[in-house]
């Protein structure tokens, strides 16, 4: 599922290898899983965290988020006001993006005026952009 | 007597006087993703005010009209809302590239990314928490703020004495019974029955810490309480009963730890721990103790 997902974004190998546990999926390295083989107790978490399956979807991690901003085209930019909405969990309508690439029914990366990957969603047929996933997710896993 | 003058008169028979006081906000801006300068200005830009805490490598005041827990900044892992004195432990610790670390209380995980950043995501730090619901949130906040080095176990730390690995360096903040400052209910709450409770859970985290130690490591003890039943005597009776000796703290913050207990002379030796009263040092309660294993 994970690199389904990354495929959507861009045909480059940005993640190299990877390691399942349950169902989530990490970057972990050579000292890490050292110490991992002497424990010899499965860990809960590892090393860079890449994403999680909830059922049928892939969600992504921000590190992955971010990594995809910096290989991919499928991005657009928000305005202040559309930031704010989309990280609230709203979509973001067409007078809000600063800077628009991508088709009908494309997914799309979505970045501030910084630069700064705050999630992804879907364009519709009113050039506005669906929600489907923003940082703002870590407040409401607390929740 | 009310519970709470029954503390207060505990608080002057070890010294101190008592006041409440007003928190101030503190944070701790996260180096593995932005520098002070950038962060300075990032964050004065959209209208809060900062003002560094000379104690802390990392910390600031800060004061905003707004939550500084849900905006983008908070939400990019910019920096971590931290109380003042919770930030020392891991600063004491001074973890090194190469070393491996382990963080035995690490939920919600405000030292163990700071373990990490102050690592700059070298080495390898274990991070225990028994509970799935804490787990969750140590989970979140290390990929907020872009750990790379940690790896987490939800089980019982003492488990990890099962495989051979030992640590050169561990943070025990330990779960304790807390402080007035932080609980605004703590006085009604609390009794010694508790505390003394408390504190023998803390002598059994204890053991395990030096257990896990290699020798010559460091070990970082630390609690939110003012209550000398888990602070300054649980340091004697691991000087009492464990081969280590109590290292100077460097700290200019805090005042030295008791060495007189409500009549019980103790060790001169924890004269090197750090105690924190919040009227002395405008933070919550605290006590730190840096110990090296011989």
């Amino acid at each position: 599922m994970l690199k389904k997902f990354i495929t959507q974004f861009t045909s480059e190998e940005i993640v190299g290898d990877f390691t399942k546990v349950n169902n989530e999926y990490f970057v972990i390295n050579e000292s890490l899983k050292q110490i991992i083989s002497q424990i010899k107790t499965k860990p809960s978490f590892a090393g860079i965290h890449l994403g999680i399956e909830k059922g049928k979807t892939f969600v992504p991690s921000l590190y992955l988020l971010q990594k995809l901003c910096t290989v991919s085209n499928k991005k657009i930019i928000t305005d202040k006001k559309g930031e704010w909405m989309f990280i609230c969990g709203k979509n973001i309508f067409q007078k809000s993006i600063i800077k628009f690439a991508g088709n009908n029914e494309d997914l799309v990366l979505v970045q501030n005026e910084f630069g700064e990957c705050l999630g992804y969603g879907k364009i519709t047929t009113e050039k506005s952009v669906q929600h489907i996933f923003d940082i703002g997710d870590f407040l409401r896993r607390e929740r | 007597m009310d519970n709470k003058q029954f503390f207060i008169n505990r608080y002057k028979q070890l010294g101190s006087g008592f006041a409440e006081i007003q928190l101030k906000k503190s944070l701790r801006v996260n180096t593995l993703k932005i520098t002070h300068e950038k962060f300075v200005e990032r964050m004065t830009s959209i209208g809060v005010k900062l003002a560094k805490i000379n104690f802390l490598q990392d910390g600031y005041y800060a004061e905003s009209k707004f939550s500084l827990g849900a905006i983008t900044e908070y939400l990019l892992g910019y920096y971590y809302l931290q109380e003042a004195a919770a930030q020392l432990p891991a600063q004491i610790l001074e973890s090194q590239a190469n070393e491996t670390v382990l963080d035995m209380c690490a939920s919600p995980g405000g030292k163990t990314t700071q373990l990490a950043q102050l690592m700059h995501n070298k080495g390898t730090i274990v991070a225990v928490e028994q509970k799935q619901h804490r787990l969750e949130a140590l989970k979140s906040n290390v990929e907020r703020m872009g750990a790379e080095n940690i790896i987490i176990y939800r089980t019982d730390v003492k488990n990890l004495q099962k495989s051979n690995t030992k640590f050169d360096k561990i943070l025990l903040d330990a779960p304790c019974s807390g402080n007035y400052v932080t609980d605004k209910s703590w006085f009604q709450k609390r009794d010694i029955t508790g505390i003394q409770k408390s504190a023998d859970i803390q002598k059994q985290l204890l053991k395990t810490a030096i257990n896990l130690l290699k020798t010559n490591g460091i070990l970082v003890y630390s609690t939110c309480s003012l209550e000398p039943e888990e602070n300054e005597l649980n340091i004697q009776w691991l000087l009492n009963n464990f081969k280590v000796e109590l290292q100077n703290t460097q700290l200019k913050v805090g005042d030295e730890g008791l060495t007189n207990v409500f009549g019980r002379k103790l060790s001169n030796e924890i004269k090197k721990c750090k105690r924190f009263w919040p009227h002395k040092t405008s933070t919550e309660g605290f006590f730190i103790v840096k110990v090296k294993k011989c």
